[in-house]
Parts: C-alpha cells; structure tokens; sequence
C-alpha cells in the first residue's frame, strides 16, 4: 500500500504541500471545483425530498399533478347508503383551504342542452319518482360514475322542476372518491350521530365532508377540498321527465380530478346511452 | 487530495485535517479500502455496483411512496392511485421505481454472466459466487414481492400464478414458503406479508449479503483479466487510490445511470392499470412479469402439465441450484477462454435460451405450447449456438497459442492476440484493443438482433402449423432469413477482423483497410 | 485514440480541461437552482424536473470524467466530450421549451 503512494502521489504530495511548482493552483482549483460538484450533486438529490415535503393537495392557483391515468375504472362499490366507508386512501393527505367561496358551478338553468354538446342527454327519472325527498342514484355521463338526484323542497342552486328544487350531483366525494350519501334535515347519518343538519345536507361517512347541495354542493365541513360536481338538469314540464344533459365543473373525482374541464368527465370509462 | 496522512493533519489542507479527525477517532482514512487496478476502471467491472446504485435508487423512491401507500386489499390501489394523481411527481416516483427495479434485476443478470465468462467464481472466489447468487435471488424476490403491490388486474393475476407454482414444489419448501408469503392465505394477510417482505426483510438481507460480499472483495481485491495479467501494459496495472479516483468513478457511473432512469422515466411514463377484481380479472391473460416470463414458458410446454408441472419445476431448480453451485462443478484450473471449451458454450447457450424463452414468452401469451415446437425452439437454438461456438473455436482460436494469456471476456474477441507476438509496442496494443472492443461489440450486437430474428423461423413454423401459409407466417420467414443474413455478416465481419494474426484475409482485401498500420 | 492526425486534438481538451469543468460546474449550479425552485406540480413541471437533475448528474458525470483523466494524463475522448455537451445542451433547451 504505501508504494502505491509513493508512485502515485509523490508529485500530488509536493503540490499539496504548497511548494511553488506551477500544478499546484490547477490542482487546487480541481479540487475545489470537484467538492462543488459533489455538493451540487447531493443538493439535486435533495431536491427530490422537498417536494414531497410540501402538501400535496393541490395548491389554489395551479391545477395539480394530475396526470390523468385514463385507464383506471372506478369499482368504487357504489353504495348509497351513508353507512359505508369504503375505499378511501391513506389519511395522510393534508387538507388544503377550501377554494369554496369561489364555487365555480355554473348555474344550471332549465335550457334544453344544445344540440353540439358532447355530454348524452339521458332521462333519468320523473318527477312523480322524487316525491318525500327520497334521493334516486343514477349513472351519468358514464357506468361508472353514480350521481345522487333528489327534490329538496326549496329553491336550489342550479335546480330544476316547477319549484326549482331537483338538483343532482355526482357521488364521488371529491377528497378521495368515497361515496356520499344524503341526510335529510333533522336526521343522523349511521356512521356519525352527532351530525344533524337542519337542512338536507350531502355527508360523506370516510372522512366527513358536508356539502351544501342548495347551495351548488360547497364544502361547508370536512376535507374535502373542492365542491362536488353538478350535473346539468332540463326539465319537461309536459311529461314530467328529468333529463340529464351534462356535468358542471369541477371533474368528477378519478376524471382528471380537480381541473375544470369537464370533458374529461366523458372519458375513461363506459358512456351511458342517450336514452 | 492524495496527501499524505502520516502526519495525522498536523500539515496540510482541509480536507487532510478532516480525514486526520476521523482517522484518530474511527479510523477513517484514505488507505482504509484496498486501491484499484487501473484495469478495472471500466464499467463491465462495475455492473454490480450498479446494481447497488440501483438499490439505492429503490430504497429512496419506495421510501417516499411509502409515505402515501397503504398494505390493505381495499386500500392498496386506491393509494397508490392517489400517489400517481395527487402526489407531486408521484407518477415520476412510481415509474422511476419501476423502471429501476427493471434495470436492477438486468443488471444483476449482466453482472453475473460476466463474471461466469470471466471465471471469477474460481479459486478463491468460491463463496463470493454463492454470496452473489443468494443476492441475486433476493433481487428476484424483490421484484415478485414488489409486483402485488398496487393490487391491479395484472398483478395480482399474477401473483396468484406465482403463489400457485410455489405450492407444487415438495412439500417441505412449499409449506414454509406458503407461511412465509401467504399466512392464513386471506387477501389482506398475503398483501401484508408481501409488504414487509418487500420493505423489511429482503432490504435487510441484501444489505447484509452485500457486507459480506465487500468484505470478500476487500479480501481479495478485483480479480486479474482472465486473459493474465502478463498482457497487461504497466499503466493497467497500476493502482488506483479509492480516494478520489475511484471514488468519482462510481459517483460519476452512478450519475449516468440515475439520469437515463430519470430521462426514461419521463420519456415513458407508466399508467396504472385497473384495479382487481375477479370480474375484471377474468379478462386478462395472467402472466408474470418479463424476469419470469422464462420460467412460465417453461410450464406452459404442454408436457408439462397436470402433473409433470412437478418436473418442470424440478428442472428449473436444478438450473438454478447448478449456478449456485457453479464453482464447485467448473473445476478447471484456468481461467482462459480457450480451455474452458464446454463451460463458454455452456454458458452462451444458456443466456440464448433465457431470451428465447423470454421473447416467445411475449409472444404467446396464455397458449399451451405443443411438445414439437419447444422440441424446435429450444433444441434449434441450442443447436445453432453450440454450432456457432465450435466454429468459432476451431476456425479462429485454433490459431492462436494455448497459453495462459490468451482468451478474453468473450467469445468474439481475440485482438489481444497481438500480446503473443513480442514486438509490438504497447501503443499498437492499445489502439489494436480499442478496435477489438469496436468489433466485439458490434459483433455481439449483430449476434443478437441475428439470433433474434432466427427464432422468427420456429415462429413463422407455428404459424404456418396453425394457419396456413399467411402474410404473418411470411413475415417470420423473413425475419429469420435476415437473421441468418446478420448472422452470417458477423461472421464474416469477425473472421476478418481477427484474422490479424496472419493477415491473409485482409490481404486479398486489401480495399477494406480502415488505416490500421499492421507491422508483421 | 491514436489515430494518424488524432493527437494534437487531445492535447486540446488537456488545455481546455479546467475551463470545461468551470464550465460545467456553473451549468451544474444552474440545474440545481431551477430544481430547487421549480414550483409546478403538473406532469409538464415533472417534465422539467427530471430534465434538470439529468443535467446535474450528467454534468457531474463529465466533470469527474475530465478531473479523473486530467489528473492521470489519459486520453480523453473527444466523441464522449461533445456528445455529453450537446445532451446536456437539448435537455435545457426541451425544459425551457416546455409550457410551464
């Protein structure tokens, strides 16, 4: 080992000693230059730990790191009883500030659906199927993606029907895609009996989201962190028919989630048929 | 930064005062690993420390999905889809994992057929060999364990296959390896011993092995070429501080490998399949991943069902157990490639065998093959490569003197042949060794996409068997014409190039000279 | 590699060595700074990020290639050189090509 120094480092170690030989600046200008590079190396690594360490919930301005895996099909069980927990994901997410205030669902109005959408037009029920406030679960604009519709008994947001009471919205919490359900005013969901709202509120059993559905779905507890999805109503006054005609921002969860584009409800999945 | 450390830091720079504190307390210091030959300054020596790079890599991006992944059947997928859609840069995480985990286990096949064509696993090596192998089944391990956790269609189909084939061996093993994987064989417990497995227990035994296996390299030291260190010039064998140079080595071979698993990664993102169910299941073709694609060829051969899956399992066991075992079967004494005849062709055949199994494997997803085919298949490609050898044994090393010198780290190369002849400087060595890296290379490669396309020829018989004389038959047919071509290109292409020890080839042709000044 | 004509072209690179591994210190420097403040959380955001640690570590790969070399008096090769310099240069101009 040590003629393995001397053959090698002999001349290194006359440079290193400092003695006036002309390698000696490069040389230390090498190895200063080569620490540097190490340290900018390790830095670029640690780089990759900071942006785990920031929340990862979307931040409010920028949409976030969807990158939009079109081919996940939800087999969410779609229950609709409130009493289920099902597939949420790890509680670790941190809950972001609402961008409630700012709801962005557009108000519905009872138009007929224009003839270029790309969203189906399905009749999903009657309004004599929506008498006592019971709650119909239908699927729109695909198999896979369930929507609660109910009549609330007062004016809505964005609802339809004589009193302007029929809303629907999708049923995928928008947290981690659990199923919501609904509770009536003056009742209890199973999984939460300190929860009694006084007006039909939208509850979510995994992590207690409440959405105020007269009020276009807004977060009004929990975390959820955007308002559920409104789907577009239009009305028949002559047979009594609630159609469905399209999807109000933002994406249904699983669809991009998060962005406002909602086209990308209509992909992923089995489309309805215009019925 | 070589300075001397015998002053303990009294003199000297920083970086000499530091290495002097850790030298007093722990012993620390520059000398602490044995230097490296300049030889070994060269990537084919430092596949498996890649490999670890690679494990490195696994361990920080598994760390960090960890935080978000969840080891429950109804939690799994939903985790980690939550990890590619609502994670910063978890879609880059999930596919670097992956695309490194691919990169570990090819380069700890790379790692190992090289060290077999080099004959590391001779005297006194013999244990370092086993070490390897036992880490190259934990690696093996990690990417089966691995593989069930995000619970989709495709992998838990998978698995399934996998844990079923772990129930036909003998009892004794299956038993223990049944309790090992699948507990009381509910769902949530498989997926549970999967993830400790996968996170706790295979981690900790590779780490240790590969202690071990640094203590066994520092006990001996890089082996010699197989060639003989005779034929070294006096620069190769020269000794390289571990500090700094062959400390920036690694670090630089590191960071070219994290950069093209990173600028893959991103060219080739990975999408999530869809979650399992027995009904969505029911329409995909369970098969395992690509590194076992091999195996599950094997089964598939229709001789081998029912009850002869036993057999194929045994024979598969035996290859493995016979490279573990390899330095006690491969005695010889030399460590050249001349002499050791049998062991080469026996080893080329067996890495031909492996991608065929694997391509046909791609090829023929869930089909049962017929008896007559794997005849065809296997027995052909043996044949050609086994023909190939001889050849090239006979025709081009026959010329060559059978000392300990001659021979080298593959069958195509024998431009050092110009160390025999004593009067060339090493100048011309060096440069006649660069070309002979040129023309092993391209070799190999032309070896490859010609072995490739040859198995085009039983492909294009299976369809033919099955379909009549079609379009897609044809188009098999030709593709082994050309292989034959490639193959046959190399040949030549070799038969030339190494015909440097008497110069008659190129002397007829003279008109393909690329400017080598050949002094007789 | 010595070929007729090959050698004063590495005795180039010998000269430029230091100046190259400034160089590439400072492009190194510069990847580190855009990684740490690379905010966007959008595939196009990942996009970028990995381009920009690819630089780093590769510009760490060329500089320890040259400091090694340099240092022992092997030759360097020029193909390695450019080629790494002009990957180095199409990563950068991908990422800030990039919509972001």
């Amino acid at each position: 080992m040590a003629s393995k120094d001397d053959s090698q480092s002999s001349d290194k170690e006359r440079g290193a000693e400092g003695s006036p030989s002309p390698q000696n600046p490069r040389r230390h200008f090498l190895r200063v230059a080569m620490t540097f590079g190490v340290v900018f190396l390790a830095a670029g690594i640690a780089s990759v730990a900071q942006t785990l360490i920031k929340p990862s919930a979307p931040p409010p301005a920028p949409p976030p790191a969807s990158t939009a895996t079109k081919t996940v099909t939800k087999t969410v069980v779609s229950t609709t009883t409130v009493g289920s927990s099902t597939s949420g994901a790890s509680s670790s997410s941190s809950s972001s500030s609402s961008t409630t205030s700012a709801s962005s669902t557009t108000s519905a109005t009872s138009s007929t659906a224009t003839t270029s959408s790309p969203f189906p037009v399905v009749v999903v029920a009657n309004i004599s199927d929506l008498a006592g406030g019971k709650p119909i679960s239908f699927n729109y604009p695909l198999e896979e993606t369930p929507n609660l519709l109910v009549k609330l008994g007062v004016k809505a947001q964005g609802g339809v029907g004589p009193d302007g009471d029929i809303v629907a919205f999708s049923q995928f919490c928008q947290h981690l895609g659990c199923v919501w359900g609904l509770v009536p005013a003056g009742t209890s969901p199973a999984c939460d009996n300190t929860f009694k709202p006084t007006v039909p509120q939208g509850y979510c059993c995994c992590h207690g989201s409440v959405f105020d559905i007269e009020n276009g779905g807004v977060v009004t507890d929990g975390p959820s962190p955007r308002p559920i999805p409104q789907v577009l109503l239009s009305f028949d006054s002559s047979s009594g028919d609630i159609s469905a005609i399209g999807m109000g921002p933002p994406t249904i969860f699983g669809h991009n989630t998060g962005s406002n584009n909602v086209l990308d409800d209509l992909q992923g999945g089995t489309p309805v048929s215009s019925a | 930064m070589t300075g001397q450390e015998s002053s303990k830091g009294k003199t000297g720079g920083i970086a000499e005062r530091l290495v002097g504190f850790f030298d007093d307390r722990l012993g620390l210091n520059y000398e602490m690993l044995r230097p490296a030959p300049q030889y070994s300054i060269n990537p084919f020596y430092w596949l498996g420390a890649l490999a670890v790079v690679a494990f490195i890599i696994q361990g920080v991006t598994g760390v960090m999905m960890m935080l978000y992944y969840t080891p429950t059947p109804t939690q799994a997928y939903a985790s980690t889809q939550y990890i590619f859609q609502n994670v910063s840069y978890g879609t880059f995480l999930e596919t670097v994992h992956l695309y490194t985990a691919y990169a570990m286990i090819m380069l700890a096949f790379l790692h190992m057929m090289r060290g077999y064509f080099v004959s590391v696993h001779k005297r006194p090596r013999e244990i370092m060999w086993i070490v390897g192998m036992m880490m190259g089944f934990i690696t093996l391990g990690f990417g089966f364990t691995g593989y069930l956790l995000p619970w989709t269609v495709v992998s838990k189909s998978a698995t399934d296959v996998g844990i079923g084939m772990m129930s036909a061996l003998p009892p004794p093993i299956a038993n223990f390896l049944n309790f090992l994987v699948t507990g009381s064989g509910a769902d949530s417990a498989v997926i549970l011993r999967f993830y400790d497995l996968h996170v706790v227990v295979l981690p900790a035994a590779l780490l240790l092995l590969l202690a071990l296996k640094m203590y066994i390299l520092e006990t001996h030291g890089v082996a010699d070429p197989a060639r003989g260190v005779e034929s070294l010039t006096e620069k190769k064998k020269g000794l390289v501080p571990i500090f700094p140079d062959v400390t920036f080595y690694l670090l630089e071979l590191a960071a070219l490998f994290g950069s093209a698993m990173m600028l893959i990664s991103i060219a080739f993102p990975i999408n999530l399949p869809p979650e399992y169910s027995p009904l969505v299941a029911s329409q995909y073709v369970s098969q395992p991943d690509w590194y076992f694609l091999w195996i599950y060829q094997v089964l598939k051969i229709h001789i081998f069902e029912g009850p002869g899956l036993n057999i194929a399992l045994g024979l598969v066991s035996v290859v493995f157990v016979a490279l573990t075992v390899l330095p006690f079967i491969d005695r010889g004494k030399s460590r050249s490639f001349l002499v050791r005849k049998w062991f080469v062709t026996l080893g080329a055949i067996f890495v031909a065998e492996v991608l065929v199994l694997t391509v046909w494997g791609l090829e023929t997803p869930g089909k049962i093959i017929p008896n007559e085919q794997a005849v065809l298949v296997l027995g052909g490609t043996a044949l050609l490569v086994a023909l190939f050898s001889a050849g090239t044994y006979r025709m081009v090393f026959r010329r060559l003197p059978k000392t300990g010198s001659m021979g080298t780290g593959s069958p195509s190369v024998t431009v050092r042949a110009a160390g025999a002849a004593p009067a060339v400087d090493p100048a011309m060595t060096s440069s006649l060794k660069k070309a002979g890296l040129w023309t092993s290379g391209i070799f190999v490669l032309l070896l490859g996409a010609g072995v490739f396309c040859i198995s085009g020829a039983f492909s294009a018989m299976a369809k033919v068997i099955e379909g009549g004389l079609s379009a897609g038959a044809l188009v098999s047919f030709g593709e082994s014409m050309a292989g034959l071509a490639l193959v046959a290109l190399a040949s030549s292409y070799l038969l030339y190039r190494l015909d440097l020890g008497s110069g008659m080839i190129r002397r007829k042709v003279r008109a393909f000279e690329f400017g080598w000044r050949w002094k007789e | 590699m010595k070929r007729r004509g090959s050698i004063p072209w590495s005795a180039t690179i010998e000269e430029i060595g230091e100046r190259l591994i400034a160089l590439l210190l400072v492009v190194e420097a510069i990847s580190v700074v855009l990684l740490w403040t690379l905010n966007s959380y959008t595939s196009q955001g990942q996009t970028a990020f990995a381009l920009y640690l690819g630089v780093d570590f590769i510009s760490f790969a060329m500089m320890s290639y040259l400091y090694r070399n340099l240092e022992n008096e092997e030759p360097i090769s020029r193909l390695l050189v450019i080629a790494g310099c002009l990957f180095i240069a199409a990563c950068f101009f991908v990422g800030f090509a990039l919509p972001s």
